[in-house]
């Protein structure tokens, strides 16, 4: 098929209606072509669209220039009307057009047509607008155009061309005709088989409506079984105590019981039916136990997720157990022991995971409490170890340090004894002096005069053997022997006695310190009491009259030395409560198993306050250097403490003071 | 002949002494002292003789039952106050010793026993030594009277006043009339 060839008789001057007129060419070219290259229909007719439209556009923008500049409305109502007669005949051409030759012809009617409608009324339209530019009215220039028309050269050819075009048109109607009339018996035999088809149609709908009664019956009866296979399950799951879910293989929860629910604190009706399991237990998304089960990937994942906390399940085959810290559960977290186990179908395949949480934080906090309580008992025996052997150091140190104190205590204490005896010895020094002095003085003295009496008298023995009667009674006057034979016996008696005076001074100051036994021993106390007396005489004869008042008493077993300082103390005691001249009753007997002495005074006494103190050591109330306030302290320690005694002392200011001693017959060593 | 006055509450010292006294006379340099012993062994009547008769000197035991050898001392000294003191005894601690040298003022302590010549030479000394105070007094007493500083009126008062402590003082009453010494009313 050839092209339409544009030449410069199509100008009509029109920009706008060249161009366009020029785009159509252009789109029937390119269809002629690609007909000719045998391209598929669908393309063509696609350009063939495009060509339809594209003159539909031309056309309105060719009536609308009209309009504008004004042009005739008898010949823009003849132009329309010719655009609307051509659109109707390429429709109807299209709708009859079959494949193949179809295109050719409709493209031989659109380019002869577009031919002469470019050539006839376009480009009168185009001098009439001319015209009108020019200053012409429009009705002249139709009119003129109209005769134009009669032109007979252009006339005839447009004839020409017009009765063509008529009689395609007309073939195209009775094509169309022939067309719509086959059409007619088709939809009517397409009609009878439609309903035959449907008679056919409506016998198998009953055979297949029947069939589908029976097996909706059928799958009723399973759904129901089913479902309450379903129910049942869910209902034994959802009441199970133990926190349980259920995943299908998609990994969605299908189930999640109560227990689950109270645990998570996530109701089933949140969670059913999603993925989300994950979020109950951790911050962010990752796989759970069950999960892992559903992936097939539990050996490979579990160190990534479980950190080697897990293990087979002794009891469930494939069955997986771990336990672990779940911070976001509760208000301070769980530990949870959980299990997950595969689930499968008949045939063997995984289809989803039931994952069983045992809450164990009770159990993991009282583990937990009772480990820091071990931890806590074992520090804190750790401690009272070394605290005990601290303690245990210090106390053998402490030991060590009271055991040398004791030691010390019972040294002074013994140093203490003896310093306070020889300061009672050092008091009793001057009494005793005066007592051992006197005798030896005198005796002495009389020694020397009895030297004298003797030189004396051996010159009147001289002078009696010379037988001189005048030298005799020279040596007789000089001797003065009337006076020797009176004054001899008394000097030498004189001098006896003084002597046997030391030597009983001697006896009762031994006899009073005990120097040779210092051990207990059985002993007559009356008689120490009597020595005692002795040594102390000197101290208070000029002070008082000392009345004995003994009683019969058995032998004490004691220690006398420390009995007789104890007498001393009591004897000076009284003698020094005596301010010139009084009494001193010395008294003993035997009562109770007890020897008790009495030594009471006519002295000055004392009061209360003073009675109450004098046992204290260092307590006196004698002037400085009269006393070491001592005494007291040291007879109460010898007799209570040493002896097991007791010492009474009774008191009365002005009257005078008894002291009482009670001593137990045996002698048990202090403990 | 110096009479001496002794007092021990011990009467075989006394007699021990009157023995030793009796035999030996006390010398000090060339004076020789031939001795009248009084013993007595109680002290008030031991000054209750020093209130009759002159004593040259008195020896005294310190520790003596109603008053020690100090008082007894003090007494006699107030009687007679120009009569040498000695103390004889077998012990006495410093407080005694220190009162006997400062207020009785003792010639000589001598400690028990004794030793029989330190004991007359003792005594010789003090009788020495109070003849000399005797002697450089009377000598002075004359030299006053010579002089004119004293007058034999006042010589015999002060000799009266010796023997007799208090007589040549007059204890006048508010109203004139004279009163007795207390001491002296007792007696009578």
């Amino acid at each position: 098929m050839d092209a339409f060839i544009w030449n410069e008789r199509y100008m009509t001057g029109e920009s706008i209606v060249d161009t366009e007129h020029q785009e159509l060419v252009r789109i029937i070219n390119l269809v002629v072509e690609k007909v000719s290259s045998e391209t598929p229909e669908d393309e063509i007719k696609s350009i063939m669209d495009r060509l339809v439209q594209y003159a539909v556009v031309h056309f309105r923008h060719e009536e609308e220039l009209m309009t504008a500049e004004g042009c005739d409305p008898r010949f823009i109502t003849q132009h329309i009307a010719i655009h609307r007669e051509f659109a109707r005949q390429v429709v109807n051409m299209r709708a009859i057009s079959g494949p193949g030759t179809g295109t050719e012809y409709l493209l031989r009617f659109l380019t002869s047509w577009l031919a002469h409608h470019i050539l006839g009324i376009d480009q009168a339209m185009a001098r009439q607008i001319r015209s009108i530019r020019a200053g012409s009215t429009a009705e002249a220039t139709y009119l003129e155009e109209s005769k134009r028309a009669t032109d007979p050269t252009t006339s005839s050819l447009l004839d020409a061309m017009n009765s063509l075009y008529q009689v395609i048109a007309a073939r195209n109607d009775s094509l169309q005709q022939m067309n719509e009339n086959l059409e007619n018996k088709v939809v009517e035999r397409t009609q009878d088989l439609r309903h035959e088809q449907e008679q056919l149609k409506a016998a198998m709908n009953e055979v297949a409506l029947t069939q589908k009664k029976l097996l909706e019956s059928e799958h009723k009866r399973n759904d129901a079984n089913k479902r309450n296979m379903e129910i049942y399950l869910a209902q034994i799951i959802d009441g199970d105590p133990v926190p349980t879910f259920v995943i299908d293989a998609k990994h969605h929860i299908t189930h999640w019981n109560q227990a689950c629910s109270g645990i998570s604190g996530v109701p089933a009706s949140e969670v059913v039916g999603t993925n989300l399991q994950w979020q109950t237990f951790y911050e962010t998304a990752r796989p759970t136990l069950a999960d892992l089960i559903v992936n097939g990937s539990i050996e490979e994942q579990f160190d990534t997720y479980y950190h080697g906390l897990f293990k087979r399940s002794s009891s469930v085959a494939g069955a997986y157990e771990a336990e672990s810290y779940f911070p976001k559960l509760g208000q301070n977290g769980r530990w949870l022991f959980f299990t997950a186990a595969p689930l499968r179908d008949t045939d063997g395949n995984l289809v989803g995971a039931i994952e069983t949480l045992q809450d164990v934080t009770d159990r993991k906090r009282a583990e937990e409490d009772l480990r820091q309580y071990q931890n806590q008992l074992e520090e804190l025996v750790t401690k009272r170890t070394s605290q005990l052997a601290d303690a245990n150091t210090e106390l053998v140190a402490e030991r060590h340090e009271l055991e040398q104190l004791l030691s010390k205590v019972e040294e002074a204490q013994q140093q203490l004894l003896q310093s306070e005896k020889m300061a009672a010895i050092g008091q009793l020094a001057a009494g005793v002096a005066h007592e051992i002095n006197n005798p030896v003085g005198f005796v002495n003295s009389n020694l020397g005069s009895l030297k004298t009496y003797v030189g004396h008298l051996l010159d009147v023995i001289s002078a009696y053997e010379n037988g001189d009667p005048a030298q005799i009674a020279q040596a007789r006057q000089s001797a003065d022997i009337e006076f020797l034979r009176e004054d001899l016996p008394s000097l030498l008696s004189e001098s006896q006695e003084g002597l046997s005076r030391v030597t009983k001074i001697v006896q009762d100051l031994k006899d009073f310190s005990h120097v040779d036994h210092t051990g207990h021993q059985q002993a007559n106390l009356n008689a120490a009491m009597e020595s005692t007396l002795n040594v102390v005489w000197n101290e208070i004869k000029y002070k008082a009259e000392v009345i004995r008042q003994f009683g019969d008493i058995p032998l004490v077993d004691c220690i006398p030395a420390q009995i007789n300082q104890v007498f001393m103390n009591l004897l000076v005691n009284a003698a020094q409560a005596i301010p010139t001249q009084g009494k001193i009753f010395v008294r003993s007997g035997f009562e109770h198993e007890h020897v008790w002495f009495e030594i009471e005074d006519t002295g000055h006494g004392m009061s209360d306050e003073v009675r109450q103190r004098i046992f204290e050591p260092f307590f006196t109330t004698k002037p400085v250097g009269k006393g070491t306030g001592l005494g007291l302290s040291i007879s109460y320690d010898i007799i209570v403490k040493k002896h097991r005694g007791r010492m009474d002392v009774t008191s009365k200011p002005g009257l005078g003071t008894c002291f009482r001693l009670w001593l137990p017959l045996t002698f048990s060593p202090p403990a | 002949m110096s009479r001496i006055l002794i007092v021990d509450d011990e009467d075989s010292i006394l007699k021990s002494l009157k023995r030793l006294l009796r035999l030996a006379p006390c010398t000090y340099g060339n004076k020789t002292f031939t001795l009248d012993v009084h013993a007595f062994n109680s002290p008030t009547a031991a000054l209750e003789a020093a209130g009759k008769l002159e004593f040259d000197l008195f020896m005294s035991d310190y520790r003596m039952p109603v008053m020690d050898g100090i008082e007894f001392l003090m007494a006699a000294k107030a009687l007679q106050p120009d009569a040498a003191r000695l103390i004889l005894s077998g012990y006495a601690d410093l407080n005694a010793l220190v009162r006997a040298v400062n207020e009785v003022g003792i010639e000589r302590f001598i400690g028990k026993p004794w030793n029989d010549y330190d004991l007359m030479s003792a005594i010789g000394q003090a009788l020495a030594h109070r003849d000399l105070l005797l002697e450089n007094r009377q000598l002075a007493n004359l030299v006053r009277l010579e002089m004119g500083d004293t007058t034999e009126e006042a010589l015999e008062a002060e000799r009266l006043e010796r023997i007799e402590p208090g007589i040549t003082e007059v204890n006048w009453g508010p109203d004139g009339s004279v009163v007795l010494d207390p001491e002296f009313q007792a007696k009578e």
